[in-house]
């Protein structure tokens, strides 16, 4: 067969013949940019060496959420007490399963993501639309480079790219179905493998958007986004965007502008899609993360709701009739039952919808756009006067019909003191119900549990208005990948440690204690140096909050990827530019080749880039494989709480553990240092996170200086919020220049207590023993 | 039948009993190297560290706990996350806090409860050489025994109770 000048045998569909290319001056230079490395288009077993080595470290520590399998009709089956499951799968392998599923959902959904935005794309603007990351970088694409060994030119070259990820998604299933795999060291190897395949699949997904979308180009001063639900005019038609695929939301845009309806029309995004659409249009409004979801819909606010795919409500039909306004679907992911009207005339269909048709699926980003507008800007004066929430004396109301049973304070994921609040609120005080907004999720949990049917969501919000209504913070605009201007500033002083990390505030919203831990995270590390990035929910749930001196951190930090910057870098799939970043320190700072080098590039990370992802509100399958793609790098992960129900974390025991490490200087194995000390670690507090980020940034390669530096911030943390000296503090000084001068005394003191020894710093960490001296 | 506090947190057939004082008091008796975990809740930290103190039981502090114990004029044995006590109590050559050998019962009080839950259920599979109890506010079925669900007033009677019959 031939396709795409290509031919392509039956039976070896993996092998090309390119014809009439291979002799072009293009695909010379694609022959000559980098001589091909040892793993492009890796398979599961590809770099299975690699992840055994990262698991001998950081070994899989489940803890089972269920004691069962009902996977199968054998099931359920009992796994407790060393049973195992009719198929023979005991306990520990069937937890490593499981992180698999979800890891596998997660690439799902962002592969989903990439395969749909790149053929929209390439149905706008054809495959030959360039990919074009303007004149500050040079190495763009650094996971493709990194995994599949090539260099993308057009929307069309990433096509190939996805059809690897589709691939490899298969294999990655595939094992998980009964009586496969029956090794819980594999499983993980598997989930690694299929977590960088979500990695790779994100990188598209962004550089497809990028390209297509005309999005910021890693831009240091990308707009500040007025965000909140108190930056919504109230007095304009007022369209929200939930979701993460923002083919609609910039259509939508467009079509407004070309209508000159700019002004006259609030166009506002909940979760990634609304950082997309700031990516698109600075006057587009940022009402928050998924948290903010239910309380946002609740409201009223909306007089058209647009649902694109993942993370979004399952129950909004619902929700959004309650409010009157229509619901508008437009991806296949999420089809609700709802009538598919993409080829029915668009005014057809926004009559039937202000006629009271409570919702349509419209799949063609254009038409939708054309009925999205046009439904909100008739729907406006239908709704007004509407009133979504309860007053606040039906709110007493309402709270005397409480039996207080308390079962909503069991039903909760964070067990808030809802009864509680509800007793106050009887007798006219509604502090308590307002101080839930702020760590309250909005999951409706407890409502679902009410006996009594109390609408506690919104009973909440109506009694935090204030706080809700009153307050417009400002986010900036998801700027996209690092620029290489920027790693060649930061490259030396992040590796020798003066740098003393990457700090990098991902993933979800479900927090333990509501959005303004990840705020005050990011403050303490932004204040110390760090390079604090962030991407997706905890991007959002960053912007709402006010430093002492009453600015946002978007506000009071800079933009730029250094040494004191708060960088917004975009949606959930603009991670792939952190990872990205980091492996550009090895391509430009060491020089380290990137074509088809795994092993080499994560082996770089892991001992020398300090780096530490913190998904503090870790939810979905989505952040399974981000966090466990981000592990494979060579770089730590730090999850909340709720984390601890993903089943498995990847934990060293520095006690029992032996930290080996190869200097390639030396050319000798030599003791090691627990640097990073775990590679997945669920932490129980905000206040242990944050001892624990400064921890996990130390790193073999750091010079005394950078040790220094690290060792201060990590001492300092630990004796605020510990209030001592690490009790592990010796296992990261190996020699008296690398005790941070101001505490000299004390650090002495305390490791001659330890009965420390001085030992030498490792001349070239590394975790790869060459073959022939194993 | 008693339900899991956070009340979908069914792990499965199998499930710890409702501790009573006197069942409560019986088991850390027994124990030979019991351990306390203490964690962020608080909520009845005063009565764990006497309890240490008295019974002579050493105590980690997990979370951010620690801090709090310093500014009570005390210190744990040691300071540990929720994950790296359990990880140690899994391994069955671990010799224990104070290297006297590997704990036989772990007394939770006060971790977060779903991230408790989640460590009971990995000492449960993975660490038959011990028993937990937790002591923590609200049933936890993966502990072998845990408290029954209580109001605040009733969970410090339950307590009292326990240490008073250490006490004797
Ligand atoms: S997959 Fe295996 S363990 Fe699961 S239900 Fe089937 S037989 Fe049982
Ligand atoms: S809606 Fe809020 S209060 Fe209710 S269960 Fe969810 S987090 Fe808890
Ligand atoms: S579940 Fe409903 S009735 Fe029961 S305490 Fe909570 S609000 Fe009151």
């Amino acid at each position: 067969m031939i396709k795409n000048e290509r031919v392509i045998i039956d039976g070896m569909e993996n092998v090309t013949i390119n014809i009439g290319k291979i002799t072009t001056e293009e695909a010379l230079a694609e022959e000559e940019w980098e001589p091909m490395g040892p793993t492009p288009k890796p398979g599961i077993l590809s770099l299975r060496n690699w992840d055994h080595r990262l698991l001998k470290d950081f070994p899989p520590f489940y803890a089972p959420i269920c004691d069962m399998c009902c996977l199968c009709t054998y099931g359920k089956c009992d796994l407790t007490e060393n049973r195992k499951g009719a198929c023979g799968i005991g306990i520990e392998a069937q937890q490593a399963r499981m992180v698999l599923i979800a890891c596998c959902i997660g690439t799902a959904a962002h592969a989903g993501h990439a395969n749909h935005v790149l053929h929209e794309l390439i149905r706008w603007h054809g495959s030959d639309h360039p990919i074009d990351l303007g004149p500050y970088i040079d190495v763009e694409a650094p996971i493709i480079r990194t995994v599949v060994g090539t260099i993308p030119k057009t929307l069309g070259d990433l096509e190939e790219i996805l059809n690897y990820v589709n691939q490899q998604l298969v294999h990655a299933l595939s094992s998980t179905h009964t009586g496969q795999e029956g090794s819980f060291i594999d499983f993980e190897s598997k989930a690694l493998h299929v977590s960088m395949i979500d990695n790779l699949a994100k990188e598209v997904a962004d550089i497809a958007q990028i390209a297509g979308f005309d999005f910021p180009k890693g831009d240091p001063d990308a707009a500040l986004i007025d965000f909140g639900f108190g930056s919504v005019d109230r007095t304009k038609p007022i369209i929200v965007f939930i979701g993460h695929y923002p083919a609609v939301s910039v259509a939508t845009i467009d079509y407004i502008e070309e209508r000159g309806l700019s002004d006259k029309i609030e166009v506002c995004g909940i979760c990634c899609t609304a950082i997309e659409t700031s990516r698109y249009s600075a006057s587009a409004k940022v009402i928050g993360p998924l948290s903010m979801q239910q309380f946002f819909v609740r409201s009223g606010i909306a007089d058209v709701l647009v649902l694109d795919e993942q993370c979004v409500r399952t129950d909004l039909l619902e929700e959004a009739q309650k409010t009157g306004a229509p619901l508008i679907l437009t991806t296949d992911k999420i089809c609700y039952n709802l009538p598919d009207v993409t080829s029915q005339d668009p005014d057809k269909v926004v009559a039937d919808l202000l006629n009271g048709t409570p919702g349509v699926l419209i799949s063609d980003p254009h038409k939708a756009a054309k009925v999205i507008t046009e439904t909100a800007l008739k729907m406006k004066p239908k709704r007004d006067g509407l009133n979504h929430l309860p007053e606040l004396d039906e709110v007493q109301k309402l709270a005397e019909e409480c039996i207080k049973c308390g079962w909503c304070d069991r039903a909760c994921p964070n067990s808030l003191p809802v009864k509680d609040a509800m007793i106050q609120a009887k007798e006219g005080d509604f502090g308590g119900l307002s101080n839930l907004f702020s760590p309250c999720m909005s999951c409706g949990r407890c409502e679902s549990e009410c006996k009594k049917e109390l609408p506690i969501i919104s009973m909440i919000l109506k009694s935090a208005q204030e706080i809700a209504f009153g307050e417009t913070y400002t986010m900036r605009a998801g700027r996209g990948p690092v620029l290489d201007t920027e790693i060649r500033k930061v490259g030396a002083p992040l590796v020798l440690g003066e740098i003393p990390g990457i700090v990098a505030l991902v993933g979800c919203s479900n927090f333990p204690n509501g959005e303004v831990e990840v705020a005050k995270i990011a403050e303490e590390f932004a204040r110390r140096n760090y390079i604090v990035v962030a991407t997706g929910c905890s991007a959002m749930a960053m912007a709402m909050y006010r430093c002492e001196d009453g600015q946002t951190l978007y506000e009071k930090y800079p933009g730029s990827f250094d040494a004191g910057g708060v960088v917004n870098i975009g949606s959930c799939v603009a991670n792939a530019h952190i990872i990205g970043a980091a492996i550009k320190v090895a391509a430009i700072f060491a020089r380290i080749p990137l074509r088809g080098n795994f092993e080499e590039i994560a082996d770089y990370i892991l001992n020398k880039v300090g780096a530490c992802g913190v998904a503090w509100g870790a939810m979905s399958q989505k952040a399974a494989s981000i966090g466990t793609g981000t592990n494979r790098w060579g770089i730590p992960v730090i999850v909340g709480p709720h984390g601890s129900k993903y089943r498995r974390a990847y934990i060293s025991n520095k006690e029992l553990s032996e930290w080996e490490l190869y200097d390639k200087r030396a050319g000798k194995v030599v003791e090691g240092e627990p640097a990073p000390e775990h590679l997945m670690y669920p932490a129980e507090t905000m206040e242990e996170a944050i001892v624990l980020i400064a921890k996990f940034c130390i790193r073999p390669s750091d010079n005394a200086k950078g040790r220094q530096i690290k060792l201060s911030n990590y001492v300092d943390l630990h004796k605020k919020y510990m209030g001592t000296l690490p009790p592990d503090l010796h296992l990261f000084v190996r020699n008296e220049r690398d005790i941070p001068i101001t505490m000299k005394s004390e650090v002495m003191e305390y490791l001659e207590e330890a009965g420390w020894e001085p030992r030498k710093a490792i001349g070239d960490p590394s975790r790869l023993v060459p073959e022939e001296e194993v | 039948m008693t339900r899991a506090y956070q009340c979908a947190n069914v792990p499965g057939p199998h499930l710890g009993k409702v501790g009573t004082p006197a069942s409560v008091t019986s088991a850390i008796k027994r124990a030979e190297r019991p351990i306390l975990i203490v964690g962020s809740e608080l909520a009845n930290l005063n009565w764990a560290l006497t309890l240490a103190k008295e019974q002579n039981i050493p105590i980690v502090a997990t979370a951010h706990v620690a801090g709090t114990i310093a500014e009570m004029g005390a210190n744990p044995d040691r300071v540990l996350g929720a994950i790296e006590i359990t990880n140690l109590l899994k391994s069955p050559e671990w010799s224990g806090i104070r290297g006297e050998g590997q704990h036989d019962l772990a007394i939770f009080v006060d971790v977060l409860y779903y991230l408790e839950a989640q460590m009971l259920s990995a000492l449960k599979h993975f660490a038959p050489h011990i028993k937990t109890i937790s002591l923590t506010k609200g049933h936890q079925p993966n502990a072998n025994q845990s408290l029954p669900n209580l109001s605040k007033k009733k969970l410090g009677e339950f307590l009292a109770e326990v240490a008073e019959g250490l006490a004797k």
